[in-house]
């Protein structure tokens, strides 16, 4: 009887932990793992690959889902932002407001509001405006990046602000109407904060709407302080710092555009950057310097903030290539590998630890920029650069990328990569640059012509295709990848179709014509019991016209289960 | 015949007047009726290298809208006139409900560069556009 009771007990306070994993404030622990109960960060997991270790839906039943609920937070541009899920609530910015939702019904529980400056304005900024690509979360706090580059920690439960952080003293500043400012450029954050331990990551990236650098910060958790000031492009004096012409750094661009990865062995948070400024390379080396920090890949020290090594995929990025997607950590033959499917057309793999150039794998039809990349990580034979004021040349891909800044996803069961991809290509020129208030113009155009959208699974390893899913006649990107332990993977087209296929071969299990189209990436998790899987929806479909896909501007969340 | 020639001059004297107390009056009051420019080879020159540089980021380099700074009006089509083109780029165009618009270039560009982009605007229009027309907006 006596070891019956001190079995139950024991038996009872694994069930007490277990049941309170995802449930309280968020601890460092919870952030550590793959997503199953909660869904706490952007990408998952630190490592990127929004894989969720849940199987309650699988590949056997996906096909009985049915719609749980649908809400909408009444967007006024592109919902770009992958939602968090803990503890009874889903997280979803957009329009400089959080919303926390009811996951019981898309009741909306809580909102943030918060009011940009009243000078804010300029060149671009309309563009940017109200697009956020994600919160984190930690302790009791949501944490929330504005437009404007402040902070915000939010009470998870309430919405109540704890802090609010201003980087203005630390360089960080807003842009201003051009038209009456004489200093109108400035950074625009749309890209979400990520938490590891000890920090909040906070990555600068609207660089290059009128000429600024990349920085990604690492703030206090409690009050929002800034601990440290990373700068994506080397200072003269680091490696690749002779890489850039004196004074152009200050413009550069190399905006951390996308939320990266972090690996809590080596301690770095790992990013891509967004391309080179102006995107006329004349003042930056002309295309014959390599613009090191900018098109690259960047390891940053989350403790000290130094950046442990830089590795450049578009030296001397003259195209818009950057490639700013998020750098998967993935262990492929015992080495923490580095895996990036980028703009280029190629997944690029490196060491973590060291950044050495390991292999780049080619994973669209369509490329004629280069031929490859050679062993030293470097691009073969690149088309020659069109002249200024001259005629276009012909590229592929266009410089929206094979794939652009809907994400992507990795399950360690198949081994395989899942890429919201697409065909496509540009004629692309050079003009002078004109510069108005402080911004600098790109001094570059592009006509697009656009291919089809294509979601494909790719063999990590061997870098081969192993099924693809063509939206014919259909330009655009799948609105983001998930994948699960229940072999499934998740994906809307950018026509709106919301789709849950076999992991393994690609097989359609089901698909709801949702009529908006996605640019955000789908999430599971655990609900009372019940495995459910959250889309948010909404904004134009493609990046400029596109009546091929039959959709309108609109918005949605929407909630499966069975 | 007198009685038009006193009107332009009222109205010439009003343009005048309203141009002395506010600039921004006068810029959107002296704009002609057609554009001044129009098949004037060194003024498209110009007016493309304006375009390339400020508008085709949301107009794409083709005018029809497809930019990399997202869903700009197809100018190919454009169909509000000469002075209706110079009225949006000057004072900019909101879409209700929607945070994208066209930003305000009063105060950026000069209304001369104004009119050299649309001479080359008018070089790409199809069926359906209207660049002669006067002021529709």
């Amino acid at each position: 009887m006596h070891m019956k009771l001190k079995t139950m007990v024991v038996a009872l306070g694994f069930a007490g932990a277990a049941g309170a994993a995802f449930a309280g404030p968020v601890s460092e622990q919870m952030l550590a793992q793959d997503p199953s109960d909660s869904w706490l960060h952007t990408n998952g997991n630190w490592a990127g690959h929004r894989y969720s270790v849940l199987s309650q839906l699988n590949n056997r039943n996906a096909k009985d889902l049915k719609v749980a609920w649908t809400t909408s937070v009444g967007a006024k541009t592109d919902s770009q932002a992958t939602p968090l899920y803990h503890d009874g609530l889903i997280y979803f910015p957009q329009d400089n407001k959080v919303f926390a939702i009811d996951a019981d019904n898309g009741k909306i529980a809580w909102k943030y509001e918060h009011k940009l400056p009243d000078d804010w304005g300029g060149y671009n900024v309309p563009f940017f405006t109200g697009k956020h690509r994600g919160v984190a979360i930690l302790g009791e706090n949501v944490y929330f990046l504005s437009n404007d580059n402040k902070l915000h920690a939010l009470n998870y439960k309430t919405g109540k602000p704890k802090f609010v952080a201003d980087y203005q003293n630390d360089g960080i500043v807003y842009p201003k109407d051009f038209a009456k400012a004489g200093d109108a450029n400035g950074y625009i954050s749309t890209v979400g904060p990520m938490a590891v331990p000890g920090a909040i990551i906070l990555p600068m990236n609207g660089t290059d709407t009128g000429g600024l650098e990349g920085f990604v910060l690492g703030v206090s958790p409690e009050d929002g302080k800034l601990l440290w000031k990373a700068n994506m492009i080397p200072r003269p004096d680091e490696p690749g710092g002779d890489t850039w012409p004196a004074g152009s750094q200050k413009y550069g661009g190399a905006g951390p555009w996308i939320v990266g990865s972090y690996d809590p062995d080596l301690k770095m948070y790992f990013t891509g950057t967004a391309n080179a400024y102006e995107w006329n390379p004349k003042n930056r080396g002309g295309g014959e310097m390599d613009n090191v920090g900018a098109a690259s890949i960047v390891a940053v020290s989350t403790d000290s903030g130094k950046v442990n090594w830089r590795y450049v995929g578009v030296p001397g990025d003259p195209w818009d290539f950057d490639i700013p997607q998020t750098p998967m950590v993935i262990t492929i033959d015992g080495r923490k590998t580095i895996v990036q499917p980028n703009k280029t057309g190629y997944i690029h793999h490196l060491d973590a630890k060291t950044g050495k150039y390991l292999k780049a794998d080619r994973f669209i039809d369509k490329i004629n920029w280069i031929k490859g990349y050679d062993q030293n990580g470097r691009p073969i034979d690149m088309i020659a650069l069109p002249k200024e004021g001259g005629d276009p040349v012909e590229i592929a891909p266009a410089l929206l990328g094979g794939v652009n800044m809907y994400p992507n996803a990795y399950n360690p069961n198949t081994g395989n990569v899942y890429l919201a991809a697409t065909e496509s290509s540009m004629k692309y020129g050079f003009e002078d640059i004109k510069l108005i208030s402080n911004v600098r113009h790109f001094g570059a155009y592009q006509e697009f012509n656009f291919g089809d959208e294509v979601d494909k699974a790719v063999n990590v390893k061997s870098g081969k295709e192993v099924w693809r899913d063509t939206q014919v006649g259909k330009p655009g990107y799948a609105g983001g990848m998930l994948t699960t332990a229940g072999n499934l993977v998740v994906y809307t087209t950018q026509g709106g179709r919301f789709t849950v296929a076999d992991a393994r071969s690609g097989e359609k299990l089901y698909e709801l014509n949702t009529g908006i189209a996605a640019k955000s990436g789908p999430i599971t998790f655990m609900h009372k019991g019940k495995q459910l899987i959250v889309q948010p929806l909404g904004g134009t479909p493609g990046f400029g016209r596109d009546e091929a896909n039959g959709v309108e501007f609109g918005h949605a969340i929407i909630a499966f289960t069975r | 015949m007198q009685r038009n020639s006193k009107m332009w001059f009222r109205k010439w004297m009003c343009a005048v007047t309203l141009g002395l107390l506010g600039g921004t009056t006068f810029a959107e009051d002296a704009i002609p009726d057609v554009n001044p420019y129009s098949g004037d080879e060194k003024a498209m020159r110009e007016g493309k290298s304006w375009y390339r540089g400020v508008c085709a980021a949301c107009h794409g380099g083709r005018a029809d809208g497809a930019g990399e700074r997202g869903n700009g009006a197809d100018l190919r089509k454009f169909e509000l006139g000469f002075k209706g083109f110079v009225h949006v780029v000057l004072e900019g165009r909101q879409q209700p409900g929607r945070t994208m618009a066209m930003p305000a270039w009063k105060g950026v560009l000069k209304n001369e560069d104004i009119y050299k982009i649309g001479a080359y605007l008018e070089t790409m229009a199809i069926e359906g556009a209207n660049w002669k027309e006067g002021n529709k907006h």
